[in-house]
């Protein structure tokens, strides 16, 4: 079995590129066709809080810390969690590198921002692995499974139809105060009693689309109006279909998508 | 759905915070530390430019999500009441503020250590007003101020998040019945609502501290009861958020407090994901 993977960004309209705090990895590069069966296949995705400080670095912190240790990150909760505090201490050392550096540029922390450092920054995240396990009757299975904390979203479609929805069914689901992964959180217990975990078995021809809560939303409110949100997001990967940009301006434009940092990684399993 | 409007760069909003600066603010408020009632709203609004910087500060700065009239009235007059860089300014962008507190102290501050008791510690407090107290009380006057630079904005800004305007005095306007004022700038509106008032009443009558009632059965005097009156209800969402922090609330909640702290006001506004800890 064969997996390929595209990925699609836009930062939140009215702002600009380098303000974006959604980030992603993945175990392979962009449109190459993988096999499956011989090492995985992973992805991480997080969702900086844009009301946190230095939300997009610790993004990209947490999707480059967990997509190197896909899969066993996946083996049980009290792993994923252990991974989580790890990133912290991580984080520990990026941020007193980043402290001094405010300093030596003459730009030290300012009295409006030492609250909100205080408090450590905060993410969303969702890591999805898939793999092929030779069964005992000769054959494979092939599955995905998916962890995350907070409203990163993964969606799975078979034959033209949603027979997934991770973790949330529903469009009025998604807040303005999702679950997150702070910064200073070491709470082990409590980040895996919080996590949300669900396992998929794959087809050939299924589709994934794993995305940040903006594009999230979208696809179930269009999914529950009886539209195929996957048609248009199928278009993408056309050389004479719509980029992403112009669809999410679109769709942001008509009031349909929320105006916020938009990520979409779609997965074309054959 | 009204009150749902975006508040961002592109789309800002602004704040009218109009401050009693009468006589009748020097008196004091009571309790276990007396202070006067002037001091009680200048460290109202000082604390409430502080939340609004934080909340909306970034690595690169301050975000401009909110303009911020600071208008005084007292003493035979009414206009702005920032000191230091800001002074006789009307609106001003957020990013500004944050930038030109007129000056910045070092406070002392009792906060929990975490095994059940309290230990004093040092807090920085930004400072862009002063108490002041003197002359009569002209709240009419200053509504109509609040109404000027609101209608102005809703012109350059039709699809914003309705503006907010906070009043913070002890009530005894003495240049007429501010009610009638106070329901004109209510119908003021962009596409996305009416304009929010709201009332903090700070006063020596006495009674416990109020916060966002829904009725005025228990406010002490005529005055708490004209300012409830005059307060707008809270919008739904402000409503869900007033509930989380732990306040009573029912379709009738106004934007209206008594001796207590309006600070939690900032928190019922949404710029984007809030950053809350894990439950």
């Amino acid at each position: 079995m064969r997996a390929s993977i595209s990925s699609y960004h836009l930062h939140k309209g009215g702002g600009t590129e380098d303000e974006y705090e959604d980030a992603f990895a993945t175990t392979h590069e962009a449109q190459v066709p993988k096999d499956i069966a011989a090492n995985g296949l992973g992805i991480a995705i997080s969702d900086g809080a844009s009301e946190s400080i230095l939300a997009g670095r610790w993004a990209r912190l947490l999707v480059r810390h967990f997509i190197a240790a896909i899969p066993e990150v996946l083996d049980a909760r009290d792993v994923f969690a252990h991974y989580a505090v790890q990133a912290t201490e991580r984080w520990e050392v990026l941020i007193g590198e980043y402290i001094a550096g405010r300093a030596a540029e003459g730009r030290p922390i300012q009295w409006y921002e030492q609250p909100k450092m205080d408090r450590g920054a905060f993410a969303t995240l969702l890591v999805v692995s898939l793999s092929v396990t030779p069964q005992d009757d000769g054959g494979s299975l092939a599955t995905w499974v998916a962890a995350g904390i907070g409203d990163c979203a993964l969606f799975h479609v078979r034959d033209n139809r949603l027979i997934t929805s991770f973790p949330m069914n529903d469009p009025s689901e998604f807040t303005s105060s999702p679950d997150l992964l702070n910064s200073k959180n070491h709470d082990r217990e409590l980040i895996a009693e919080r996590m949300k975990t669900h396992v998929g078995i794959l087809r050939q021809k299924d589709d994934l689309y794993i995305c940040t809560d903006a594009v999230a939303a979208w696809f179930l409110e269009q999914a529950e109006r009886q539209g195929h949100p996957w048609e248009i997001l199928n278009l993408l990967d056309a050389t004479d279909g719509p980029t992403f940009a112009d669809l999410v301006d679109e769709e942001r434009a008509s009031g349909r998508m929320r105006n916020d940092d938009s990520t979409l990684i779609h997965v074309t399993v054959w | 759905m009204p009150y749902s409007a975006e508040i961002s760069r592109s789309n800002p909003t602004c704040f009218v915070f109009l401050v009693d600066q009468s006589a009748s603010m020097s008196d004091s408020i009571g309790g276990e530390t007396p202070n006067s009632k002037a001091a009680v709203v200048s460290d109202a609004i000082n604390r409430l430019l502080t939340e609004l910087s934080v909340k909306c500060a970034k690595e690169e700065g301050v975000r401009d999500y909110f303009h911020v009239a600071v208008v005084g009235y007292g003493h035979n007059n009414v206009g702005s009441a920032y000191g230091g860089a800001l002074a006789g300014r009307d609106l001003v962008p957020l990013s500004q503020i944050a930038e030109n507190p007129a000056r910045v102290e070092q406070r002392s501050k009792k906060v929990p250590d975490g095994a059940g008791g309290l230990v004093e510690t040092t807090v920085t407090f930004p400072v862009w007003m002063d108490p002041v107290s003197n002359g009569g009380t002209p709240m009419r006057q200053a509504i109509e101020y609040a109404h000027h630079l609101v209608d102005k904005w809703l012109s350059e800004h039709p699809a914003c998040f309705p503006p907010i305007v906070l009043n913070l005095t002890d009530g005894e306007a003495n240049d007429g019945d501010p009610v009638v004022p106070a329901a004109a700038i209510q119908s003021l509106a962009s596409a996305d609502g009416p304009v929010l008032l709201f009332n903090l009443h700070v006063s020596d009558a006495g009674g416990s501290p109020v916060t966002f009632p829904d009725a005025d059965a228990g406010l002490p005097d005529a005055y708490a009861r004209t300012l409830f009156g005059m307060s707008s209800a809270l919008p739904s969402h402000m409503r869900a958020y007033a509930a989380q922090e732990g306040f009573t609330v029912s379709e009738g909640t106004r934007g209206f407090v008594y001796n207590a702290d309006i600070t939690s006001v900032v928190q019922f506004l949404d710029i984007g994901t809030r950053a809350s800890d894990l439950r």
